[in-house]
């Protein structure tokens, strides 16, 4: 859409040596990583690994007790918020928006970094505010209350306020729970359309695996606050990775269409498993049409 | 929505809320004309217009300028003090039952009023300034000292549902408490007249008051002019607001410290005026369609209430004239009696 986005370099973050504490609780340990520009990044994890706070520390959301993360070599400390809020936009975990507030309402508040006091509803904000709706297939909605809509198009209404701030990153603090598969898709398709028109750099976490593995180039996996491994869905997805990270045995195969890893779960490991599947396991299977 | 552009300047308008504002805002006038021509001595609202424009005998301007005028125009500014403090409260809050009166806001500035009426002492030119001056001041900081406990309180409880209510309950009870201690150690003079006082009454009110409060909640007015359009993205949430690009915390504080200031000077001239601030806000969203109550919407439709309460109480046991706070409460109790029962159904 119009407004050109920043050099790819600027949407890199790099996270160096991030310790986050609640309390006497570590939720992150000394975490350095390199989450890169242009690429959707899903953070997977069991639950209480830290991929959300990861994410929210990630989002400015919460301070790091030490170590630092800084976007595009900037200590994103040293960023002011109005600044930080054009540059990344957060959707964050289960959002509530006032009774009766509309879906064009809620786009329109995505351009509140760009207003003044003065200045609360400029020509460049009424087009990128109607780009969005299209862009997200929002336009037959916009004057829809948020609390009429399905799950679905309430998290389509929300992404579409990240996206109207014209960001070159944009986090998604599981942008799939408590959808049903159907919608699960539809969200996950639109985050693909907007990667792919936009450039947009994307970091999300996930709870399903083999969407994961199907939606992102990069996969960080954490357990106990640490990463396990990160790299390529086919890189971390693997029998091992998962047996340490969530503690399961599963077979992995793969999609044929995509070239990416399918995950069916067996059972846990160290557990007696039933019989043996009927698909070949690990590696060699295939999904076919 | 109807969008105003004028070079780097814009805004947008909905223009149901807009409507409203200005019915409302012209209702309330228009209650304040007829109760200037309500009294022992009464006059048609034409006849009252004749006179406020300056045709009136000099008895006329005795008792409708310099006598009843204080009293409804401060029934008008105490009304717009209120709505507006109780919309900032409410939407920053993001809860339909959080008010400075529920919180126990008004409670604290009712403390800090009765102490200086009480203990400033009776008769005396040095009382009397202190009573003027002070009963404003130490009402501002008898709500800003409650609004920080309550604050406080609400960092570790849960701030959602009617918990904030039952933290307001529990600080009222103190200064309740404080408040009934010193009425018991006044005078008997003092202390009857901290009771008139305490029921939130208009009666007896001249210029001073007036120019005091109106002059304290224009300027607030004009400190939320660039605070204002905030409170739609604050309504999202502090962490959604921030990444939005505000700071939640400055601007909340800025918001709630202004909202604090004119509900308590309001409080200071015509004690606490009960459920105004709770109910004017809900009125405002409710009529005006709109997910968060307008600021201004809130300010004419608390003018509305207290003007209108302020004429039922002078008329309706008349001669007999019933506090304003007895009117509002009649009204507001049930509101808010009906809001916990609506909210119950939502969540169930």
């Amino acid at each position: 859409m119009s407004e050109p986005l920043k050099k790819p370099a600027d949407n890199q973050f790099t996270v160096d040596a991030l310790t986050v504490l609640y309390g006497d609780r570590v939720a992150i340990d000394a975490v350095s990583t390199v989450l890169p520009a242009g690429k959707i990044t899903a953070v997977i994890g069991p639950n209480g690994c830290g991929k959300s706070t990861l994410l929210r520390s990630l989002a400015g959301l919460v301070r790091p007790d030490r170590g630092t993360i800084s976007l595009g070599g900037t200590d994103i400390r040293q960023i002011r918020t109005k600044e930080y809020a054009r540059r990344v936009a957060v959707l964050p975990q289960s959002p509530v928006a006032p009774e009766g507030l509309t879906v064009a309402d809620l786009v329109s508040r995505g351009r509140d970094p760009y207003r003044r006091w003065y200045d609360q509803w400029s020509r460049a904000d009424e087009s990128h505010v109607l780009d969005t709706l299209r862009a997200t297939g929002l336009e037959l909605l916009a004057d829809r209350p948020l609390d009429s809509l399905s799950g679905g198009q309430r998290q389509r209404a929300w992404i579409a306020m990240a996206v109207a701030q014209r960001t070159g990153v944009l986090l998604l603090d599981e942008p799939t729970s408590f959808l049903d598969v159907a919608h699960q898709l539809e969200v996950l398709a639109l985050v693909d359309e907007l990667h792919a028109t936009l450039g947009v750099t994307v970091v999300m976490v996930l709870h399903e695996l083999s969407l994961a593995a199907k939606h992102a180039d990069h996969l960080v996996a954490m357990k106990d606050g640490r990463i396990v491994l990160a790299g390529t869905p086919a890189e971390v997805i693997t029998a091992g990775v998962l047996a340490e990270v969530f503690g399961i045995e599963a077979d992995i195969l793969t999609d044929r269409r995509t070239g990416r890893p399918v995950v069916i779960p067996t059972g846990l490991t160290g557990q007696q498993t039933g019989p043996r599947p009927v698909v070949q396991p690990a590696g060699g299977g295939t999904i076919d049409d | 929505m109807t969008v105003l552009r004028l070079g780097r300047v814009s805004a947008s308008i909905r223009p149901r809320t807009a409507i409203v504002t200005a019915a409302a805002g012209v209702i309330a006038l228009g209650l304040a004309i007829v109760s200037l021509g309500i009294g022992d001595f009464s006059l048609t609202p034409a006849r009252v217009l004749q006179v406020l424009l300056g045709g009136g005998t000099a008895r006329e301007e005795l008792i409708v300028t310099t006598l009843r005028l204080p009293r409804a125009a401060l029934a008008l500014v105490v009304g717009a003090a209120l709505g507006v403090s109780g919309a900032i409260v409410q939407t920053t809050a993001r809860n339909a039952l959080a008010s400075p009166d529920l919180l126990g806001i008004t409670s604290g500035a009712s403390a800090g009023a009765v102490a200086v009426i009480v203990l400033g002492g009776s008769g005396g030119q040095a009382a009397g300034l202190l009573r003027s001056v002070g009963v404003p001041v130490a009402a501002v900081l008898g709500g800003l000292g409650a609004a920080a406990v309550v604050a406080l309180i609400l960092r570790v409880v849960d701030a959602n549902g009617v918990q904030p209510l039952l933290v307001g309950v529990g600080v009222s009870a103190f200064f309740g408490g404080l408040v009934s201690w010193m009425m018991i150690a006044a005078s008997i003079d003092d202390a009857a007249r901290a009771n008139v006082w305490l029921t939130g009454s208009l009666n007896n009110r001249s210029w001073p008051e007036l120019t005091a409060a109106g002059l304290v909640t224009l300027a607030g007015l004009i400190a939320l002019v660039p605070l204002a359009p905030r409170l739609a993205t604050l309504s999202l949430g502090p962490e959604t607001a921030r990444s939005l690009g505000l700071r939640p915390l400055p601007v909340v504080t800025g918001l709630l410290v202004i909202s604090v200031v004119m509900v308590s000077a309001a409080t200071a001239v015509a004690g606490p005026v009960a459920f105004v601030a709770l109910v004017a806000p809900h009125l405002a969203r409710m009529a005006s369609r709109s997910p968060t109550p307008s600021l201004l919407a809130s300010a004419t439709i608390g003018a509305l209430v207290v003007v209108a309460s302020d004429l039922v109480a002078r008329t309706v046991l008349s001669p007999i004239i019933l506090p304003v706070g007895a009117v509002t409460a009649a009204v507001g109790a049930p509101f808010l009696l009906w809001l916990l029962v609506r909210g119950r159904k939502a969540s169930a």
